[in-house]
């Protein structure tokens, strides 16, 4: 579990060092190209907004103690998706992405402040709760859970069931024990490192689009 | 609004319901990371066969809890090693058996009806971040709205007798001091003048009020100039003033009192204007 989401930063191959050193107006030179339907300058767009996110938020890691390597990775995701959705509405990605990157992290960060508040708060038969949560968890973890978890479950299944063979290969890889770390899973797929955060990126919308879908009564 | 800028306005806002939804209860990625963990462990073989045993009607040793049933549900109805190995059983026991027989899928919520948040505004507006200039213009026109309410609010909350105390029209006279007065008397109504020009107070232009201290301390000036003087052109000057101040202090009757006093004085110094402030008081009384 530790390997699958590093604190360190992520290896880049040349082109995406060149891609993220472009100034401001490169980059809207990509929007303009995406804009007129050029599929290059989208996925180089979308790179673009995925490693500069990776890069703000594991270079926050060392500064901010309640931001852990998962959340950092957590955060990458949900801009990206939140990126893809927005782009083709957005005036200024370069200013688009910096505001929405401070604002999620501050957002986070907020939250995760509340979240040690509430525990700090906790009453005693929370606490007592708690305790026996833990003290059961050598039992099978399903055993606890609710219908919500069990339809969170089913929407994972769901969507590993209709994922594309490179998003299972790359899922098997990461679910070896001990994992395979990214730049593995990318030297032996023959695709690029960010790709492959990517896809998995893409896998984790999907299974949230499923549980979306199966949560409520239609 | 017209069509196209509304058909804009309602996708936006479906956007951001939907971000905000999407925000409000992420799946996190290390919750999907345990969730593929468990999928991708073998089957639990005993379950599966107290669970093929109960779809077939056979007594069990252990009946399946409610927990176990959706597990082996969920796990039959999407994972393929699970899918597998009931082929596998089926093969074995020599029979084919429907596993939804005995499935008890995890229920569904009811979808919370949707309340409008003031944060999910906020997520329509970063959507496309406006310039500092284009913000900095809609944080003026917030300033100036939020102004012109509390004008509005102060002005209605306002006495009747407010406005008619306005000394805004004489402020010539009173800097002027009263002609040809002796020296007490000059003196008196030029300390009462600065009384009654200090008086207006508000804040930044908002909810105007005339300082009492400073009406008070008017009122006695005039009140001795008054005293010290007989000419009726300076006793209709000064009355005339001394009416404002009680105006300002909202005594309707002294007020009237004065004013009369510089009708009574037989001059054409202010005799006009406290004959209108007279009609104003008394339609008001009506």
């Amino acid at each position: 579990m530790s390997t699958l989401y590093s604190k360190a930063a992520m290896p880049l191959a040349p082109a995406e060092k060149k891609l993220l050193e472009s100034n401001d107006n490169e980059i809207e030179g990509l929007l303009a190209g995406a804009r007129a339907n050029s599929s290059e300058a989208k996925d180089q767009l979308l790179t673009w907004a995925y490693l500069t996110a990776h890069q703000y938020f594991h270079r926050n890691l060392p500064r901010e103690s309640a931001l852990a390597a998962e959340d950092a990775e957590d955060l990458t995701s949900a801009f990206f998706l939140e990126f893809e959705r927005a782009l083709p509405r957005l005036q200024s990605v370069t200013r688009y992405t910096r505001h929405v990157l401070k604002r999620n992290l501050r957002r986070h960060l907020r939250r995760q402040k509340m979240r040690r508040l509430r525990e700090i708060l906790m009453s005693g038969d929370e606490f007592k709760n708690k305790t026996e949560a833990v003290a059961a968890e050598s039992a099978p973890p399903w055993r606890n859970w609710t219908d919500e978890q069990f339809l969170q479950y089913q929407a994972v299944l769901r969507a590993l069931r209709s994922a594309d063979e490179v998003t299972r290969q790359i899922i098997q890889f990461r679910l070896q024990e001990p994992p395979l770390e990214h730049k593995e899973i990318a030297d032996r797929l023959g695709i690029s490192e960010t790709a492959i955060r990517m896809r998995v990126t893409r896998f984790h919308a999907l299974v949230r689009k499923k549980y979306e879908k199966i949560r409520y009564f239609e | 609004m017209d069509g196209k800028l509304s058909q804009h306005f309602t996708r936006e806002l479906r956007e951001g319901r939907k971000m905000f939804w999407k925000n409000q209860d992420q799946l996190a990625a290390s919750t999907i990371d345990q969730y593929l963990r468990l999928a991708h462990a073998p089957p639990d073989e005993a379950l599966l066969r107290r669970y093929f045993a109960a779809c077939k009607g056979e007594p069990i040793e252990l009946p399946l809890t409610e927990v176990e049933r959706r597990w082996v549900t969920v796990n039959l109805d999407a994972n393929p090693v699970w899918q597998q190995k009931w082929q596998e059983l089926e093969e074995e026991l020599g029979k084919a058996m429907d596993w939804r027989l005995h499935a008890l899928f995890p229920q569904a919520k009811d979808k919370p009806e949707f309340r409008f948040h003031l944060r999910g505004i906020g997520e329509i507006f970063e959507l496309s971040p406006p310039a500092w200039a284009f913000r900095l213009a809609v944080a003026v026109m917030i300033v100036l709205a939020v102004y012109g309410a509390l004008w509005v609010a102060g002005k209605t909350r306002l006495p009747e007798t407010h406005q008619l105390a306005s000394i805004s029209e004489y402020r010539d006279e009173l800097a002027a001091g009263v002609r040809g007065a002796s020296a007490t008397s000059s003196r008196e109504f030029s300390a009462g003048a600065a009384a009654l020009l200090a008086a207006p107070r508000n804040w930044l232009g908002l909810f105007p009020r005339y300082d009492s201290a400073h009406v008070d301390s008017a009122i006695t000036h005039f009140q001795r100039a008054f005293d010290a003087v007989n000419d009726p052109f300076q006793r209709a000057e000064i009355a005339f003033f001394l009416a404002k101040a009680h105006l300002m202090k909202g005594d309707a009757r002294p007020a009237e009192y004065w004013l009369n006093q510089v009708l009574a004085q037989n001059v054409a110094d202010y005799r006009e204007e406290a004959t209108t402030l007279l009609q104003k008081l008394a339609r008001r009384r009506k």
